[in-house]
């Protein structure tokens, strides 16, 4: 990365799964320490970007490119890609019995950073983060996200971004499924996160609740597999006055 | 065939052999070819005893009583003495061939092997034994005969291991007897070489108030062939037997234990979990069988299997034969290959495949291997499932520390409370 800051590239992506064409031509550039929100409503195709971005291995690219500090990553594993510095913050985190989420976490510290990291500096900051996120209970000696609520399982995710500390983070649906508090716990931390590590963003949502406690710079509305609309604040207003419809005529 | 028929008919079978008569098992076994009945090795044993008891001694703190190379056999415990089958008392003999009628595997070790180990540990004494068995291209066969008094304790663990790559076997008996308000804790690790058919078989009667827990790793062998069974002969007796496969290369066994609770409150659980691939082949046929008048007795068994690819095979078979009504029991099966959106997320976080692969293994046996309760014998194991994984290799003895592989995190006391009973890879 030479010290400088990362961009991701997305030049004109067409995503297909199991034959049917999901994203159909999405351009999308991100730098880190940017703000990007990403809107739309169901079925839009905006949690198959995040997996392609990340290299799911069910989704195919059938034409475009996406690119990091300009150089193509479409052949490139997903644990690679992981390496380079990108994150996804799954909407519905898998849950692994039998694997703890502190060794996997301190596993994956350990891919991502080498051996940079002490043990005991990592466990004070999974404690630190786990106490800023509000969880109750013991953490570590839990499976990974095996028999955590919705709102736990979110927060996890949220432990993960704050400890690998990736310079670009797609942030799928965060929100969902969460009460008020805890929205505003997981925007608080991920602001925070942000702000430390210069993170770039990339938040997908549908609603615009999350946004009164976070401040997004660029706003895109993707329908049908394209983005239709950029712009900022203004266009989070548009959603919220008028609905997605607005964007699809 | 109508249902009284088929049940007499099962009846029948079961009365004349309790096991492998069954109409499921002749249908899935492993065969031992007829080859390995009759070997003739020139060599001692594969490795050099010296060197692996060193290297178990360095990197896994394990000291060993009783030696068994080849034909040599040496016992430094007091616990454990050597008799020869020539000049054993009838009694033993008459023992090991009762508790196997019919059985070619018994006849066989029985006819092959000369001498026998015999543990003793008397009224309220408490013994620790360690065995290492290390067979050539000449086989090895051996009996061991524990007996545990009434409110004895013992810790027994058998490693058997073999560098030797040409075709050799290893035939072994464990009888034991657990007197009452006694403890058993018994460990067995297979690791023998690629080429070596394994025979193993092991039956355990537990008296009134007393506890087995017994631990079996096969991961070595050829073709791997395990009999056992335990009896919960006294009241309020329990027992626990845990049994982890991981079969690589052709691998083929066949792993077959019975549990029958014999008499009231007792209780057994057995769980077998299988780690498979590249062509390997399983049988679990776990079975549970509560006798009339154990009322108030608890049986479990439970297999599970995790395929790695789409060409290992599992035929996962628990069984229950239920004589009382008052009783507890359940039995259950499952089978699972890698899941891929599993694989994505551990991924997604920059660990690499084949630690994810191992992270996911860990995952669904870590929680057998932490039962070993003895420490040394949880961290040779853990190593050698670990490199096996890695290497796919068969039959060596690990050289890394165990502490390479599998490390209980201890920064501090408060990280030791965080991370206690968890390990992790590096």
């Amino acid at each position: 990365m030479n010290g400088e800051n990362m961009k991701l590239e997305i030049r004109n992506l067409h995503v297909s799964a199991e034959g049917k064409e999901i994203i159909k031509g999405l351009s999308l550039d991100i730098n880190e320490g940017e703000f990007h929100v990403l809107m739309g409503p169901n079925g839009s195709g905006k949690t198959t970007l995040g997996k392609a971005i990340m290299g799911h291995p069910k989704l195919k690219i059938t034409e475009g490119d996406m690119l990091v500090d300009g150089k193509s990553i479409l052949n490139m594993k997903t644990d690679d890609r992981a390496k380079l510095g990108i994150f996804l913050l799954f909407q519905n985190p898998i849950e692994v019995d039998g694997i703890g989420f502190a060794n996997f976490l301190h596993s994956a510290n350990g891919a991502m950073h080498g051996n940079t990291v002490t043990t005991s500096d990592f466990l004070k900051e999974f404690k630190e983060t786990s106490e800023k996120l509000k969880f109750s209970g013991n953490m570590a000696q839990r499976s990974l996200n095996a028999g955590f609520s919705g709102g736990e399982k979110k927060k996890g995710e949220v432990l993960q971004m704050a400890i690998l500390k990736p310079k670009i983070a797609i942030l799928d649906e965060p929100d969902s499924g969460l009460d008020v508090d805890a929205i505003k716990i997981v925007a608080e931390n991920v602001n925070e996160i942000a702000k430390r590590n210069n993170t770039g963003i990339l938040l997908i949502t549908h609603y615009s609740r999350i946004l009164n406690y976070m401040k997004p710079v660029f706003t895109h509305v993707m329908i049908n597999g394209r983005i239709v609309a950029n712009g900022g604040a203004e266009i989070i207003k548009a959603v919220e006055s008028h609905g997605y419809e607005a964007f699809t005529k | 065939m109508d249902y009284n028929e088929f049940k007499r008919e099962s009846e029948r079978q079961f009365a004349e052999q309790p096991q492998e008569g069954r109409d499921m098992y002749k249908r899935n076994f492993i065969k031992i070819p007829e080859e390995y009945f009759t070997l003739n090795g020139k060599s001692k044993s594969g490795q050099h005893a010296d060197m692996v008891i060193k290297a178990l001694k360095d990197n896994f703190g394990i000291y060993f009583d009783v030696i068994i190379d080849g034909k040599d056999i040496l016992s430094t415990s007091r616990f454990a003495k050597i008799v020869d089958m020539a000049d054993a008392d009838s009694g033993l003999l008459k023992i090991l061939l009762e508790k196997y009628p019919n059985n070619k595997f018994a006849a066989l070790i029985n006819s092959k092997s000369q001498k026998a180990v015999v543990i003793t540990v008397k009224k309220g004494e408490s013994a620790k034994i360690n065995a290492l068995v290390l067979n050539g291209e000449d086989p090895v066969y051996v009996q061991f005969v524990v007996n545990v008094e009434d409110e004895g304790n013992i810790e027994f663990f058998q490693f058997f291991c073999s560098g030797v790559k040409e075709k050799s076997a290893t035939g072994i008996i464990n009888i034991a007897d657990i007197g009452r308000n006694a403890n058993a804790n018994f460990i067995a690790v297979h690791n023998e070489g690629s080429e070596t058919a394994v025979m193993n078989l092991h039956h355990t009667e537990i008296g009134e108030c007393s506890r087995l827990s017994q631990h079996f790793v096969f991961t070595g062998g050829s073709h791997v062939k395990s009999m056992g069974k335990v009896k919960l002969r006294g009241q309020l007796s329990e027992s626990e037997t845990n049994e982890i496969v991981e079969a690589v290369l052709d691998q083929k066994m066949d792993v077959n234990t019975e549990i029958v609770n014999a008499s009231k409150g007792s209780a057994g659980i057995l769980e077998s979990k299988a780690v498979l691939s590249d062509n390997s082949v399983c049988m679990l046929k776990g079975f549970a069988t509560i006798e009339e008048g154990a009322t108030g007795s608890r049986s479990l068994v439970k297999e599970s299997s995790l395929l790695m690819d789409n060409t290992a095979r599992i035929e996962s078979i628990p069984g229950m034969a239920i004589r009382e009504d008052d009783v507890k029991a359940t039995h259950s099966a499952s089978t699972a290959p890698i899941d891929e959106e599993n694989l994505f997320y551990l991924l997604s976080r920059g660990v690499d495949r084949n630690s994810a692969m191992k992270l996911m293994v860990d995952g669904f046996i870590g929680g057998s291997v932490l039962k070993i309760g003895d420490d040394e014998a949880r961290g040779l194991a853990a190593s050698i499932i670990y490199e096996k994984l890695k290497n796919k290799s068969i039959g060596l003895t690990p050289e890394n520390k165990a502490d390479t592989v599998y490390e209980v995190v201890r920064a501090d006391e408060k990280a030791e409370d965080m991370l206690r009973e968890h390990y992790k890879y590096r």
